[in-house]
């Protein structure tokens, strides 16, 4: 097996792009989870965007109102959630699962609709690549950091954008304070459901974008559960980041990239008639992403877990 | 992790309670249906048929009921562990892939041992039970030792659960003359359970109904339930008081896990008859809606089982009598089982 | 003008009306319309498995043989594939296509309704009234193995597939081998996704194989057909279309498509339950089902002339019956 050929630059390039709408969908649930809400509906927020994307994307050939209809798309379901989870204090378990099988059966539906009277498979214009001159030059370094599709950039400032939110400004005290002590925020004067469901549109333009950038900025056309259980690995990310954006996208990255190089050694060993069976391969994402995750919550004693995650505030109700 | 309302005791509502709950489920009723017929308008359908056909296809003759039952048998005996686990707070969400472990090991003893036909269905049930309890256990020891949280490790189990069942089914159990249809040889013919006449459902029903009232007894009646619901009200408490809980969390897995597993190998030998990806589409999933909309009650599981498996069977009935497509029904299912819950929520708010 | 308009209405009408009975009667001379239910796993329109489907049957439908009802993106769990086939039986459809490899699904429907024709997707045991038809798709793919060995600039070609099923290992291997039958020393690099759907997987599964050298590539499977037409923009690659005629998604880089053309297997189907001759089999109509449509936009690579009359050749020769291409399921 010729290694150079499998670990190499573009394996990074590949692997960055395969990670990108996890990562982003998993720094947006990073923000619902520590103000509280658990948003098992990730999967189904990321699947209407795609579609939302693609449709905008399609009938007005601008890309970037793609990704604006994805966020759009993102936040109303994000909405939805709230209205669901913070409002009517449903359970969050339950109301989660249901939002991916509805998300799951409406987007089948619209698309059939949308576009059932086309002979071939409708497709987008991809968007173009940003070169930054100069610096997509230097050896092995350039073409991984600037020499990638445009909304990568925005998923790396954003995911350091929501770090500086949360840790840095006012608001993101307020949404810390709402998932560690609803209760004693309240009593601060603090809006708690106001600031839950701000969280969660937050939540939901995140995950919308990842939806976006995987049709906009990846793969220009859309297919039937075209995310194919991304949003389910993003919540996973999530506790293995231990609810720190900026570990979430490091878990992201290495997820992505564990991936991109699984696809690399099968390719290299030679398919089915190689002597490891592929289902190796497949589930190492998986495997590894476990294995990191029991390895690092045996390393720290603390919980980094919000103490009120998934917990509705009900004014005057000790939990 | 998640709201536990246990709820007050329905004898403990004053009766305007009780009338407000009536108006409120009857409200959210009349809101489904508009919702799901404006649905159905939208994708050229006639909403009156296709709610005669709901019902003419879940319980219009004896097949439309063993259908109904038929599909409500994994939901039941996969929701009865998940709501046991839930009490204490124990987040398995890898029910999916403890049922596909759980047809595995079953199958496998099926696929092998070559014994009387009574005793190695007997033993394909246990090891089936034993699969699906050993994935679980997995999730249980790694939050009871390190404290790994079970939400993570069981969906990424699940995953991994999927990849080992595929590269079973095609290589070692694999089946060549099952043509493009993944799947492993047949099990023995005489191994199968048999079905109720004139119902199409199988025996694996009357286990499954059996386990409500056991399952229920364990829950609400025995020390073992009472450390459990003690667990998840207030697990630090419950640890003072001397209750070891890690060995609960590892017990609540191997349960959950376990029913799942059976659940799984019930499908193989009562609708399949070998091990194919066709036993399940996602009930370990729906099952988590049916444990928390049956408020993890043994009882609330078995109605909630028969309500998903009315929205499934009826939804199919419905989309072949009105030509609609099936994502429309997967979208209507949806919003009725949301509407349940807010109903559910306001009536006892 | 009132009464004109009328009049003229009344004229049209009764043209119509004629012509109507004069249809309906060169209608009734043949046989009554056969009630056919097609299930459909997918939506219609797919630009691929799904959407051959339903247009075959569509076009059965408007030649007025055949009077259909269909459901799209079906249950895929056996209990509900089955429920749905059950109810279009119970509902007096007279044939029911269940377009998925729904084996387990038919042969649990047939245990109720022995007599009604059941036919479903992907090859494998038959029974009773349960058919089934294959997809030889392996067939198209050893003729596009052909032209790839003429095309690849690296001597590597490489090979996309979402699962390990037969369907997918057969093409996989007859595409090698027609590529090996032109030029010995081509090398094959062949990657398996783990799904049908996961786009994004198939592209990046494309790209690193490109990178392994390969520049001419086969698919199996919707999702990572359409991650292999965006890697090949994005790589300049030569790619073949999977079930459906994809040509047109990426004029410039596909050579040509695997079209699963399931119209003749459907009036074959309809034919024996219209003659009563119907019992369960398996239809293979070979390379007349799965054809090779060449795309004349194809611009990313030469073909030389030599290997295509040669393929053309070997395509005659299949069609035939002269020459049988290696069936590799496993």
């Amino acid at each position: 097996m010729d290694w150079s050929t499998i670990i190499g630059v573009s394996l990074f390039a590949s692997g960055v792009q395969l990670a990108m709408p996890t990562a982003l969908a998993a720094v947006g649930e990073t923000v619902c989870e520590r103000a509280g809400v658990l948003n098992l509906g990730l999967e189904g927020m990321m699947l209407t965007a795609t579609l939302a994307a693609f449709v905008a994307a399609y009938y007005t050939h601008e890309a970037a109102l793609g990704v604006l209809a994805g966020v759009l798309a993102g936040v109303a379901v994000g909405a939805l959630k709230a209205f669901l989870s913070v409002f009517l204090k449903t359970d969050q378990v339950i109301n989660g699962i249901v939002i991916v099988i509805f998300a799951q059966g409406v987007t089948l539906f619209a698309y059939e609709r949308l576009f059932g009277g086309l002979s071939t498979q409708p497709e987008i214009a991809p968007l173009h690549d940003v070169r930054l001159p100069g610096l997509a030059d230097i050896p092995w370094l350039g073409p991984v950091l600037f020499d990638q599709d445009a909304l990568f950039y925005v998923a790396a400032v954003v995911a350091l954008s929501v770090w500086l939110l949360l840790f840095r400004t006012r608001f993101g005290l307020l949404v810390r304070a709402v998932g560690e002590a609803p209760a004693a925020a309240d009593s601060a004067a603090v809006h708690v459901d106001r600031v839950r469901l701000f969280a969660l549109l937050v939540c939901g333009a995140l995950a919308g974008l990842g939806g976006a950038v995987l049709i906009v900025g990846d793969i220009s056309l859309w297919g039937p559960n075209v995310t194919a259980g991304r949003g389910w690995v993003a919540v996973a990310l999530v506790i293995f980041g231990r609810w720190n954006p900026l570990l979430v996208l490091g878990g992201a990255l290495l997820f992505g990239i564990t991936d991109a190089l699984q696809l690399r050694i099968q390719a290299a060993s030679g398919g089915t008639t190689a002597a490891v069976p592929f289902e190796v391969f497949q589930a190492l994402p998986y495997v590894l992403t476990l294995v990191v995750m029991v390895a690092a919550t045996v390393a720290s004693r603390r919980s980094a877990q919000p103490a009120m995650l998934g917990i509705p505030f009900r004014k005057g109700v000790s939990e | 992790m998640t709201s536990l309302d246990v709820g007050l005791p329905a004898s403990a509502l004053a009766w305007h309670a009780r009338v407000r709950a009536l108006l409120v489920t009857v409200g959210a009723g009349v809101v489904a249906l508009v919702i799901g017929a404006v649905f159905v308008i939208l994708a050229g359908g006639s909403p009156a048929r296709a709610l005669g056909s709901m019902v003419d296809g879940t319980v219009g003759s004896k097949f439309a009921v063993g259908q109904l039952l038929t599909q409500a048998i994994p939901l039941l005996v996969i929701g009865l562990g998940l709501a046991f686990a839930f009490r204490g707070r124990v987040y398995n969400i890898g029910a999916e892939g403890q049922l596909f472990m759980g047809a595995l090991a079953g199958g496998a003893v099926l696929l092998t041992l070559d014994l009387e036909p009574r005793l190695l269905l007997a033993l394909a049930l246990l090891a089936g039970t034993a699969g699906g309890a050993t994935w679980g256990s997995l999730v249980g020891i790694l939050r009871a030792r390190w404290g790994v949280n079970e939400v993570i490790s069981s969906l990424l189990l699940t995953y991994i659960a999927l990849f080992v069942f595929g590269w079973a089914i095609r290589r070692p159990f694999g089946d060549p003359s099952a043509g493009n249809n993944l799947a492993s040889r047949p099990v023995p013919e005489d191994t199968l359970l048999p079905t109720l006449p004139g119902y199409f459902v199988h025996y694996g029903l009357f286990g499954a109904l059996v386990l409500v009232p056991i399952v229920g007894y364990v829950m609400a009646r025995t020390p073992f339930g009472f450390r459990v619901r003690a667990m998840g009200l207030n697990p630090q408490a419950t640890e003072v008081a001397g209750v070891r809980t890690g060995r609960l969390v590892v017990w609540l897995m191997l349960l959950s896990g376990g029913l799942a597993g059976l659940a799984g190998i019930i499908q193989v030998v009562g609708i399949e008859g070998r091990l194919d990806a066709g036993i399940s589409q996602s009930y370990g999933f729906t099952a988590i809606v049916v444990a928390l909309l049956g408020r993890l009650s043994a009882a609330g599981v078995l109605l909630a089982a028969l309500f998903i498996a009315f929205l499934n069977v009826g939804g199919q009935a419905m989309s072949v009598d009105e030509g609609l497509p099936y994502s429309l029904v997967v979208a209507i299912q949806g919003v009725f089982v949301l509407l349940v819950l807010v109903a559910d929520r306001f009536s006892r708010a | 003008m009132r009464s004109t308009a009328l009049r003229v209405t009344v004229l049209l009408a009764a043209t119509l009306a004629l012509a109507g009975t004069a249809l309906a009667g060169s209608g009734g001379a043949q046989q009554a319309k056969l009630k056919v239910a097609l299930v459909l796993p997918c939506p219609t329109n797919d630009g691929s498995w799904c959407q051959q489907g339903y247009v075959a049957a569509k076009r059965l439908q408007k030649e007025g043989v055949i009077d259909l009802k269909f459901t799209s993106n079906a249950p895929q769990d056996t209990p509900g594939a089955s429920q749905v086939i059950q109810r279009y039986v119970a509902g007096g459809s007279q044939l029911v296509l269940a377009h998925s490899a729904w084996q387990d699904a038919a042969f649990s429907a047939a245990k109720r309704f022995p007599n009604a024709p059941i036919v479903y997707a992907g090859g494998g045991k038959v029974g009773g009234n349960v058919s089934t038809y294959e997809e030889p798709i392996y067939q198209p793919a050893y003729l596009a193995g052909m032209l790839a060995a003429g095309i690849t600039k690296t001597g590597v070609i490489g090979g996309l597939a979402a699962f390990d099923i037969p369907l997918c290992h057969a093409q996989m291997e007859a595409f090698k081998l027609g590529a090996k039958r032109v030029k010995k020393s081509i090398r094959q690099i062949t990657t398996y996704i783990g799904d049908w759907n996961d786009v994004a997987k198939g592209k990046s599964a494309a790209l690193a194989a490109a990178d392994q050298g390969a520049d001419v590539f086969v698919v199996c499977g919707g999702g990572p057909a359409s991650g292999l037409i965006s890697a090949a923009k994005e790589r300049n690659l030569s790619i073949f279309g999977y079930v459906g005629n994809q040509n047109g998604l990426a004029p410039k880089h596909m050579v040509g498509s695997l079209v699963y053309n399931l119209y003749p297997v459907f009036k074959a189907i309809v034919a024996d339950v219209q003659a009563g001759k119907y019992k369960g089999k398996v239809y293979d109509l070979g390379l007349r089902s799965f054809t090779f449509a060449l795309n004349p936009k194809y611009s990313a690579g030469k073909i030389p002339p030599a290997v295509m009359k040669q393929m053309k050749a070997t395509q005659q020769a299949i069609l035939a019956g002269k020459f049988k291409v290696p069936y590799i399921p496993k």
